[in-house]
């Protein structure tokens, strides 16, 4: 069994990469698979540790973060596809309000 | 060096380097790529820790399914990549990688985790899947049936976005 301490290494630069891609990207796709990044950085470390339950409750929360993140991103790629099609851009600088002009 | 050290750490460091790729590329339709290589990767440590069960789940729903439509979306809005470009953004965000990854590993270095170092694990030897099937359907149901109301209606919520809003515009044109 590896060592859960390299599974943590991991999961933290994982998670550290993700973040900076949700901080320094103007394009909301990019901030989209940041956040992609980050759920499966928690997903790491649950199912790392779940390895040592008996009742695998890591390995059950991770199969929901998975849903949940199916579900953001559905819901997400929505909004993207209305928002291109009333302002014709994805450019998180240029995207201020929600209201129409 | 064991064998499954090698696997680990072959696909922790393909993984880590798929992810750096999405964070300096500056064409989306490569980080989309770049992005499938990370799943892969992902659900490659959910075999080495014993998951079997949920690498297959990260490949059905990620690969098959988010990173599908995330692709969509890429080639829906593209437009140059340039035009989303920033010099200052790849020190910002080599920046942001250190600090971050720097303080998450300082503050755990220093912390006194007490968990077991197994050698092998109690799933070992007879895999999870028929346990976690066994596990939703007797002690966990109430939140297995909560996530498939819920799934439900967040795919439907979101067809009404984006058809409802779509045919309003429609109108005022």
């Amino acid at each position: 069994m590896i060592p859960i301490d390299y599974y943590i290494i991991v999961s933290i630069l994982l998670f550290s990469i993700g973040s900076a891609i949700v901080f320094t990207r103007r394009n909301i796709l990019y901030v989209l698979m940041g956040i992609e990044l980050i759920f499966n950085a928690a997903n790491i470390n649950l199912v790392a540790f779940g390895q040592l339950d008996p009742y695998l409750n890591g390995q059950l929360f991770s199969m929901l973060i998975i849903t949940v993140a199916a579900a953001e991103s559905v819901v997400a790629l929505a909004i993207v596809i209305v928002l291109f099609k009333k302002l014709n851009t994805i450019d998180l600088n240029e995207i201020t309000q929600l209201k129409e002009k | 060096m064991k064998l499954i050290e090698i696997v680990f750490f072959f696909f922790a460091i393909q993984l880590l380097s798929s992810a750096l790729v999405i964070l300096f590329t500056r064409n989306v339709v490569y980080a989309a790529i770049a992005l499938m290589s990370t799943l892969l990767g992902v659900a490659a440590l959910f075999v080495v820790a014993g998951s079997d069960l949920l690498a297959v789940v990260q490949l059905v729903v990620y690969v098959g399914g988010v990173l599908i439509l995330l692709l969509f979306g890429v080639l829906y809005t593209y437009r140059d990549p340039e035009s989303y470009f920033e010099k200052k953004h790849v020190l910002l965000s080599i920046v942001t990688v250190v600090c971050i990854a720097g303080a998450l590993l300082f503050l755990l270095s220093d912390l006194p985790f007490n968990y077991p170092q197994l050698e092998t694990s109690p799933h070992d030897a007879t895999g999870i899947t028929k346990r976690t099937g066994y596990l939703w359907i007797t002690n966990n149901l109430l939140v297995f049936e909560v996530v498939a109301v819920f799934l439900l209606v967040v795919l439907v919520g979101a067809g009404w976005i984006a058809s409802h809003v779509l045919d309003k515009s429609k109108k005022d044109v």
